[in-house]
């Protein structure tokens, strides 16, 4: 395949076309590696524009076989592991060994190099009687050695399928106009193009059939292969639906961090022979090069030239959004008590849960963190109740994961991920997940019993997290500390086991209890109106954004005095529930769309906390 | 192929060989040695295989020449090899015998060549043998001392070809395996013999003979390798991976692959911390390029140099290495004690006294050993106190500050407790002993978080961790002493839930005196309501809030990456207590004693507390990095254990002036008295009450107030008092 697309380009060449094939293919669909190389600055420009970007297919919800090789993609996707830095030639001198004419090309943004060197099949040598020969000076001092750094990116961990569905609509026009822009570019090189997809089919079989040391090396491989299972080299934290996870080659030494969330865009590698990489002197690493190199149907490699940090929310009418915000508020605020069994309190909590996200960080001490355990409903009667509720939360929430916390759950699941020195990868556990993923913990299941060494570890991960928002991973030698923003709901029938500072009794409305299951439905009806839940959605993704909340000198006084009082008249608070009401003072202060505290709001919140408390069971003293 | 500016490597041998002649170095006696003429001739006897040049020498001999060995080591290597097989025969003195197959093997066909040269003469030199063949010795560089060692993060391209020095933790090691270096093969044909010298990790075999013989008469004669004949090294392929602390945040630590030949194989395991010289070199993916093409990119290995394996202290020495001048001049102002002391834990709020105290404890005093005789230098120090004033807080901080520690309850979870346990092994069946938390802990710190709540069996192994830093094990048959060199800190709840004053603290924790007294230091942290703590808190919380960020007007509180740093640094020092001090300490000693018995005190002023000053002053003094203690840290030493003291003393006293009023201890008496049901006759009460030395007087009042009060009401003819 290889060679064949370098005759195309090298018969281009000869016939001068190659000129003329680049001034015609300025879409941005169109762009070849080469081109983007000569024109660096330029695309660069055309790139800014976030037009020109949708135009590009995305890789997300596309078949791969609907893309071409080397053709320019987007990915929008988490990190999930970093590899070595590669070397590379970022330029490496041909020689042409027919003519002695030598000529220096550029290696970035590919994987293999150009050049008509050919593998020991019989088709190559047929080529090599028509045509030139090449091969590469690999000691050249012409050739230059550079760096690029390797990341593993999987699609976004529970992406909840709205969140996904907006993108698919942007998308389905622009594949349109992409068959047809092909149609279009038939000028000069789309029969050899054809050539180049249909071809190799053929020659392929036609080599391993012919030569023996290639069959038994593809066998081997294939055998080897066959052995490291779909979901072993996916390696996703949770099930994905549709989830696709590809190998991104970064040039321009950007620093990303591990678990973040980014567009990539850049030119895609699907050449198939990159997964038969083989070093059979080197039996330690098989595992490490099988993982290393997967098949490129199922993990394509991105040569990145573009990166974008989706750090802040895209929502474009903010504003608006923040004017209706006491409306949407009062909605959103609506179906919650109604789900929470008609208590009105428990839904102040929960919409500044979904508020929350964590905004100042201090080794051990983190603010914006509110973790909330919501005790005492009908669970007898209610069994499904928190994976109903969380079927609502969906609605809501971008991201978000149901994990149900059963003793073989926790004895059993890898919640923290853990490197793998075998594969040389980090193995991925429930708990990698992205920032704003809303992790909800449904308790009722759990049953006494033994809990194992992995069980403890599990544990300790889970309150680590809640408490710190801080996740230990496994590298066995050590572990090392990364720093997280998951929000988390625990659903339990009394105090969760794992220690939370907000735990919230429900006060159940018998006449809703009663009701339930109309309650739900009247909860759909509620939503059906599509305007309303699309309201709610951008409501809660813009007010998470909103960093801004401030109160003046004459409102600290009075929560300081609040606070004594309170210190004073219950010995069981301590700091740490006074940082808690501060936080929930944010979001609630938020939550209308405000940005600055006022005495009634604070008191009614300092009220609500009230409320809270009185409904905790007492300490037996 | 040649450089731009390429060196005169002729020259560079040249200069190499009148340095290795020529250069003297001082011995430990102080005697002048040819350092490198010594090893020579130990080689040429190979009585020494590995040849290590220290650049630090050649670069007082040629310094130019020095760094462009470090910029291009490989190309020297191989020259210094060539160099060295040159030399080698000038300092051979009398004959070796050939020791191994290969010897006689070489030996052999030098023989038979000499004797089949004889009659024609005319092929002379016809079969080469490769230098490698008859090579005994290996030539290593060792890096400059002064070299920075790397993290594998920053051995970036411009590497490439350099010798660099990088640390690590190995985490996988290959088996050691023979490679073969030069491949001898004998002609099936004409029976002569080819060799072929090995530089990569693969080769092809050569298939036909190259031999005049075969060629001529195109006999088509076969190759087969000999084993014998050929020369095999040991090979072992290494990864290494950066250390936890040289990760930036958010990213997953790198690894390299390091290649070992020969002397620097089997240096490592996995889990051991490294610093590896070599030289970065790249080699191209084989097999990738047979199929389609060559591939673009490269991988890198470090061929190994040198493999130094460091253990456990180097790590803490090593891996803190110094601090920045800034962060020296950022620790070393006014206040620094209390900045410290303040940044421990800044999370929680006051505690000043008791954060000092773990400071202490942490940097640790200084061990006395005279013969037998060992003085502890670790610094034990228990908290009690009610539940909720943030103990376990503490020692959480405190376990992840401190470079080596252990946290556990007193109620270890696993079988093997604190101490120590004899195991039965599943597999073998054989008896093993496992070390618990004090000795996995050993050299650090142990946090034991509900202390009163210990096994039996624990609690009387701990006396001897506590006094002689040991366990020692007799059970089973086997017979043990475990080195548990720890500072323990321990938290203890009260029996009764809360501190009651009113009891001893033996009572209180219901742990033994002797146990107690071997803490350095104990503190009562009671849980007080105090309104102007309350409102700092207060003001410190909105503060955070407002502003997001931490008052300006509090002390900054350190990075713990940097207190740790600080502390390593400290235990560097072995401070010394001056003739001139003996008598003020003892003085002060006197003092405390003489108080002690005046005042009815409940804690134990024993000799104990006078090692405990000694042992606190001397970590004061480490903490000011200083080799002497002075006056001043001995003040300091005598004020901290004055308010352990005084905050368990403290507490008393304040109880007792509320139980000394009588109307008070009358009421508590009635309570009693009440027990469960809600009626009291007077008669009864007053009877009680007399029996405990009270006069009717105040037992009236005392009705009457809480009458007023509304507590109970008593009926008409006031015989009887019926709770509300």
């Amino acid at each position: 395949m290889i060679s064949l697309l370098c005759y195309t380009r090298a018969f281009a060449e000869k016939h001068s076309l190659y000129r003329i094939f680049f001034i015609l293919a300025v879409e941005v669909r169109d762009w070849t590696p080469e081109y983007y190389v000569s024109n660096q600055s330029n695309c660069q420009e055309i790139l800014k524009s976030p037009d020109i970007l949708t135009k590009i297919p995305l890789l997300n919800n596309a078949q791969l076989h609907d893309i071409k090789d080397k053709e320019l993609v987007r990915f929008r996707g988490m990190i999930q592991d970093m590899y070595n830095p590669e070397y590379y030639f970022k330029q490496y001198e041909v020689k042409n060994t027919n003519t002695g004419e030598s000529d220096i090309r550029c290696g970035m943004y590919m994987d293999a190099a150009r050049c008509l060197i050919c593998s020991s099949g019989v088709g190559c040598f047929e080529n090599s009687l028509s045509h030139p020969h090449e091969e590469i000076l690999l000691y050249s001092k012409n050739n230059q050695n550079s760096e690029r750094q390797t990341y593993v990116m999987i699609s976004i961990p529970g992406l909840n399928d709205w969140a996904k569905e907006e993108s698919m609509n942007t998308q389905a026009p622009h594949t349109m106009i992409h068959n047809d822009s092909t149609n279009k570019r038939s000028l000069d090189d789309n029969d050899l193009e054809e050539m180049d997809c249909s071809e190799p089919v053929t020659k392929k079989e036609k080599v391993s059939a012919d030569n023996d040391v290639n069959t038994t090396d593809a066998e081997g491989s294939a055998k080897v292969q066959s052995v490291l299972s779909e979901d072993h080299i996916l390696n996703f934290p949770i099930p994905i639906d549709g989830g696709k996870a590809c190998i991104v080659k970064l040039y321009n030494g950007t620093v990303l961090k591990l678990n973040q969330v980014i567009d990539v865009i850049g030119f895609i590698s699907l050449d198939p022979l990159l997964s038969t990489i083989q070093s059979s002197d080197d039996e330690m690493n098989e595992a490490e090069i099988q993982t290393h190199n997967p098949p490129t149907s199922l993990v394509p490699r991105l040569h990145a030239v573009k990166i974008i940090e989706l750090t802040k929310s895209k929502i474009v009418n903010a504003p608006e959004i923040i004017s209706k915000a006491q409306l949407i508020r009062g909605d959103l605020h609506i179906i919650l008590s109604q789900l929470l069994f008609g208590d009105t309190l428990a839904a102040d909590y929960l919409i500044c849960h979904l508020l929350s996200t964590v905004y100042t960080r201090r080794e051990f001490v983190c603010l914006g963190a509110f973790p909330l355990n919501i005790t005492n409903f009908p669970a007898n009667k209610f069994k499904t109740f928190p994976k109903e509720f969380y079927n609502f939360l969906r609605l809501f929430v971008n991201k978000s994961h149901f994990l149900e916390i059963t003793l073989e759950n926790l004895n059993e699941l890898a919640l923290i991920p853990k490197k793998d020195y075998e594969c040389n990868r980090l193995t991925s556990g429930i708990l990698q997940l992205s920032n704003n993923t809303h992790l909800v913990l449904d308790e009722t299941s759990l049953t006494p019993g033994t809990l194992t060494a992995t069980g403890r570890e599990n544990y300790k991960a889970l309150s680590d997290l809640l408490m710190f928002q801080k996740l230990k991973y496994d590298f066995q030698f050590y572990t090392i500390e990364y720093e997280t923003d998951i929000p988390i709901l625990i659903f339990s029938d009394v105090k969760s086991f794992i220690p939370c500072p907000m735990q919230i009794v429900l006060n159940v409305d018998a006449d809703t209890e009663n009701l339930y299951s109309q309650v739900i439905e009247a909860a759909h009806q509620y939503l059906k109106d599509d305007n309303r839940l699309v309201n709610i959605r951008q409501y809660i993704e813009t007010l998470k954004h909103t960093g801004s909340f401030n109160f003046n000198g004459e409102m600290a006084k009075i929560i300081q005095e609040d606070f004594v009082k309170l210190l004073n008249e219950n010995r069981n608070i301590n700091r740490d529930n006074l940082h808690a009401l501060m936080v929930f003072a944010k979001f609630m202060t938020l939550s209308y769309g405000q940005t600055a505290l006022d005495m009634d709001r604070w008191k009614n919140i300092v009220q609500l906390e009230m409320e809270r408390m009185s409904r905790l069971p007492q300490r037996r003293r | 192929m040649a450089t731009k500016v390429s060196r005169d490597y002729v020259k560079d041998k040249e200069q190499i060989k009148t340095f290795f002649l020529e250069f003297v170095a001082m011995d430990d006696t102080g005697k002048k040695t040819f350092k490198y003429r010594d090893v020579l001739t130990k080689i040429a006897h190979r009585e020494q295989i590995s040849f290590e040049i220290d650049l630090d020498d050649l670069h007082s001999f040629d310094d130019e020449l020095a760094m462009s060995i470090t910029n291009n080591t490989r190309r020297y290597s191989n020259l210094v090899l060539n160099l060295v097989q040159e030399m080698l025969p000038d300092f051979k003195e009398g004959v070796v015998l050939p020791k191994d197959p290969l010897d006689v093997y070489t030996e052999h066909r030098l023989l038979l060549e000499a004797r089949n040269r004889a009659p024609g003469a005319q092929n002379a030199a016809k079969v080469n043998y490769a230098p490698e063949l008859m090579r005994r010795f290996e030539v290593y560089f060792k890096d400059f001392s002064d070299a920075k060692a790397y993290s594998v993060r920053d051995i970036k391209a411009d590497k490439i070809g350099k010798l660099v020095t990088v640390r690590g933790i190995v985490t996988k090691a290959t088996e050691v395996k023979p490679m073969i270096v030069v491949a001898t093969y004998t002609c099936d044909e004409c029976g002569s013999e080819v060799s072929q010298p090995v530089h990569s990790l693969s080769f092809m075999p050569i298939r036909t003979c190259p031999s005049d013989g075969c060629r001529v008469n195109k006999s088509g004669g076969r190759l087969y390798l000999q084993t014998k004949g050929s020369k095999f090294i040991k090979f072992q392929e290494i990864k290494i991976q950066e250390h936890s602390e040289q990760v930036p945040v958010g990213h997953i630590p790198r690894s390299l692959t390091i290649f070992c030949r020969g002397e620097t194989t089997r240096t490592c395991l996995p889990g051991d911390h490294v610093i590896v010289t070599g030289v970065f070199l790249p080699f191209l993916k084989t097999g990738f390029s047979a199929r389609a093409g060559p591939a673009l990119s490269s991988e890198t290995y470090l061929d190994a140099h040198k493999v130094v394996c460091l253990n456990n202290v180097d790590i803490a020495d090593d891996s803190n290495a110094e601090l920045t001048d800034e962060e020296l001049g950022l620790l070393m102002q006014d206040d620094f004690y209390n900045k410290l002391a303040c940044s421990l834990a800044p999370e929680i709020y006051g505690l000043e006294d008791v954060k000092k105290a773990l400071l202490l404890l942490l940097v640790g005093g200084t061990d006395k050993k005279k013969g037998d005789i060992k003085i502890r230098g670790n610094i034990n120090i228990c908290l009690m106190g009610d539940p909720g004033v943030a103990k376990s807080q503490l020692l959480s901080y405190i376990t992840r500050l401190a470079p080596r520690s252990q946290y556990t309850t007193g109620r270890g979870s696993s079988g093997v407790g604190l101490t120590a346990a004899i195991m039965k092994d599943p597999l073998t069946g054989q008896m093993v002993l496992e070390g618990g938390a004090l000795v996995l802990a050993d050299q650090g710190v142990c946090c034991i978080d509900e202390f009163d709540k210990m096994a039996d069996a624990d609690r009387t192994a701990i006396h001897e961790v506590m006094e002689q830093q040991t366990i020692s094990i007799a059970k089973a048959g086997i017979m043990a002493r475990l080195n548990a060199r720890v500072s323990i800190l321990a938290a203890a709840n009260p029996a009764y839930g809360r501190y009651n004053p009113q009891r001893t603290i033996e009572q209180n924790i219901q742990l033994p005196a002797a146990l107690l007294s071997r803490f350095d230091l104990l503190w009562l942290i009671q849980d007080r309501a105090d309104r102007s703590n309350d409102l700092k808190l207060a003001q410190h919380i909105t503060y955070v809030h407002q502003h997001c960020s931490q008052p300006p007007t509090e002390t900054e509180a350190i990075d713990m990456k940097l207190i740790r740093k600080y502390i390593n640094l400290c235990k560097t020092k072995e401070p010394v207590v001056s003739e001139e001090l003996t008598e003020y300490i003892v003085d002060s000693y006197v003092e405390m004693r003489k108080e002690a018995r005046n005042s009815h005190d409940k804690t134990f002023t024993s000799a104990r507390n006078l090692l405990a000053i000694l042992r606190l002053s001397t970590a004061l003094a480490r903490l000011r990095l200083s080799n002497v203690v002075d006056k001043d840290d001995i003040a300091e030493a005598n004020r901290l254990v004055e308010m352990s003291k005084h905050s368990i003393n403290y507490s008393e006293q304040r109880i007792n002036n509320a139980q000394q009023d009588p109307i008070n201890r009358i009421f508590q008496l009635i309570r009693e008295l009440a027990g469960d049901k809600k009626t009291v006759k007077v008669s009864d009460i007053l009877e009680r009450c007399t029996s405990k030395g009270f006069k009717p007087d105040p037992v009236y009042r005392c009705i009457e107030e809480y009458e007023v009060l509304n507590v109970w009401q008593v009926n008409q003819t006031r015989r009887l008092i019926t709770f509300i």
